[in-house]
């Protein structure tokens, strides 16, 4: 185990343990997506909440694996307080992270936990999970 | 057992996936190779010696097929698989569905053997009937008794189950459902290459498995179907091969089973397959069964050193599968785990979602073993569970 293999444990651990954002939405002002991968079973259900074009709160419901479900509560602290055109930048770096491309640490920041991902190719779908479930809820069609 | 016999077992990779996919021993991949650079020729076309030649071999698989589970050559039709097996029957036997019918099938089937019946219901409007299984996995008769009835057209059920590995009474299941002049259709997919098939003695109406499960080649299933019933039945896929004669007006079709072979057919895999049951036939069915019932003893055995772990199936000793979780480790995880020190599993729903939720789990890890896995594997596999507690310093 090295220094930062120590790190990201702990990131996601805490993020397993005590997933942030997550709460009951009644509300009919937030936009809904709920998506499924069907070849594992994981599932993600997001609502968000915009104001203008600011993302004024994310939240969910997940079932799945460590990855999927430690990703969905670091994207919630990722993009709250964002404009949907910085969540865009952000999106696309750690997609580029997750595929091994380059990406700059500073925009992503506890998803650097998953810089692992892009040596086990099959859990990319995991840890993108939740952005396509978050894409889909604010009806932008770009594909992951 | 003969490991030195297939070729992927000189790659890095130990694999416990064998009920999703069997390694293929080498004879198969030759027979294949043997066909596109030797006698590469379309099959029934033509009068040359090539397309002669390879037509015999192709009959001549079918004979084999018949053989092995104790068929007729005319009630053996080429297909793409188990599930396409399964998908064609559901519309061959869509007339003989009506409103209000009852289709009888079980909770624990793959989909494969869920959704076709659940789609004709749908279709004509009758009825779906699922049933629960015992705890270990099988259907039990007397419930089997309880849910039939004379509205009951068709019962499709699993002979051996992807997921618990539990062996049905076929042929006392056969029994009870021909008492009421329905339909049994067998899904045989997991039981082929673990049992010893016999489909007279089974009774059973329908059989379907896949050549890909049985050490053959993908893109190459069986449809047994009984002489007189496949006879009823009218093809859904028409063109070359499968007629008789052609008019502007009309068209015959050739005899059972040719009529359900329309077009070009997967004549390497059928050849394949061909070479995948003279080998099982030269192990031996029987002593391949033994030896992993005894090297499942010994991984259940191993097993039982994880802490936290939960098996489901313990008790289906002849099976070939074993069943568990990791509490409070998600079943990707250990997959992923194993799969870091190429240890291949299968990690997920298994294509029985409607069974999972039966257990209450979302996902399992099954390890299904085959004749040429070995206790040193074992060996190994239990190493790493020993860390799945590390997963997350392990993977990430
Ligand atoms: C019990 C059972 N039925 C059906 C199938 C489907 O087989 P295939 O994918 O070869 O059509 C499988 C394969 O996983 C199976 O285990």
């Amino acid at each position: 185990m090295n220094y930062s293999n120590d790190l990201y444990r702990n990131i996601i651990l805490d993020h397993i343990e005590n997933p942030k954002n997550k709460k009951e939405i009644n509300s009919q002002e937030y936009l809904k997506s709920y998506l499924k991968n069907p070849a594992c079973g994981d599932d993600v259900l997001i609502y968000v909440l915009i104001d203008k074009d600011i993302i004024k709160d994310v939240s969910y419901d997940v079932n799945g694996c460590t990855v999927c479900k430690a990703s969905t509560s670091i994207m919630s602290e990722l993009l709250i307080g964002k404009t949907l055109k910085e969540v865009d930048i952000i999106i696309n770096n750690i997609n580029n992270m997750l595929v091994g491309k380059d990406f700059d640490k500073n925009i992503i920041k506890d998803a650097i936990a998953f810089e692992g991902i892009k040596n086990l190719p099959p859990r990319i779908k995991c840890a993108i999970l939740p952005y396509k479930a978050f894409k889909k809820a604010i009806g932008d069609k770009d594909e992951l | 057992m003969n490991r030195e016999d297939f070729p992927m077992l000189k790659e890095k990779y130990i694999y416990f996936n064998n009920a999703a996919t069997s390694f293929k021993p080498i004879e198969v991949i030759n027979e294949i190779n043997d066909y596109y650079t030797k006698y590469n020729s379309n099959i029934n076309r033509g009068i040359d010696s090539l397309s002669y030649y390879s037509t015999n071999k192709y009959e001549e698989v079918r004979n084999k097929v018949a053989n092995f589970i104790n068929a007729n050559n005319n009630e053996i039709v080429f297909t793409r698989g188990t599930t396409d097996s399964i998908n064609l029957l559901a519309y061959f036997l869509e007339d003989i569905i009506n409103e209000n019918d009852e289709i009888i099938i079980s909770i624990i089937e793959h989909h494969s053997n869920f959704v076709p019946w659940q789609k004709l219901c749908k279709r004509k409007k009758a009825k779906l009937i699922v049933l629960d299984v015992e705890k270990n996995g099988t259907i039990s008769p007397s419930l089997l008794k309880n849910n039939i009835n004379t509205n009951t057209k068709i019962v499709a059920l699993n002979h051996v189950s992807n997921t618990m590995g539990a062996t049905n009474n076929i042929k006392e299941l056969s029994n009870i459902i021909h008492k009421y002049n329905a339909l049994f259709i067998v899904d045989g997919a997991q039981a082929i290459s673990n049992i010893k098939i016999d489909v007279k003695d089974l009774e059973v109406d329908f059989y379907a498995f896949s050549g890909h499960k049985m050490y053959g080649p993908t893109g190459i299933g069986i449809l047994y179907g009984k002489k007189q019933l496949l006879d009823n039945m009218e093809p859904i896929s028409y063109g070359g091969e499968m007629i008789d004669s052609v008019s502007i007006d009309n068209t015959t079709y050739k005899d059972t089973p040719y009529k359900f072979e329309a077009g070009t057919m997967m004549i390497s895999s059928v050849l394949g397959l061909g070479k995948a049951i003279d080998y099982i036939n030269k192990i031996g069915i029987i002593n391949m069964h033994n030896y992993v019932v005894n090297l499942r003893k010994y991984l259940i055995k191993q097993l039982q050193n994880i802490y936290n772990i939960n098996i489901y199936n313990e008790q289906n000793e002849d099976s070939s599968i074993v069943l568990f979780n990791i509490n409070n480790i998600h079943s990707h995880d250990i997959g992923s785990l194993l799969d870091k020190y190429n240890i291949i599993v299968r990690a997920g729903h298994h294509c029985c979602e409607p069974f999972m939720k039966y257990l209450k789990v979302d996902s399992t890890v099954r390890i299904s073993l085959s004749f040429y896995n070995t206790k040193e594997e074992i060996d190994k596999l239990i190493e790493i569970l020993m860390k799945a507690g590390d997963y997350i310093n392990e993977l990430f």
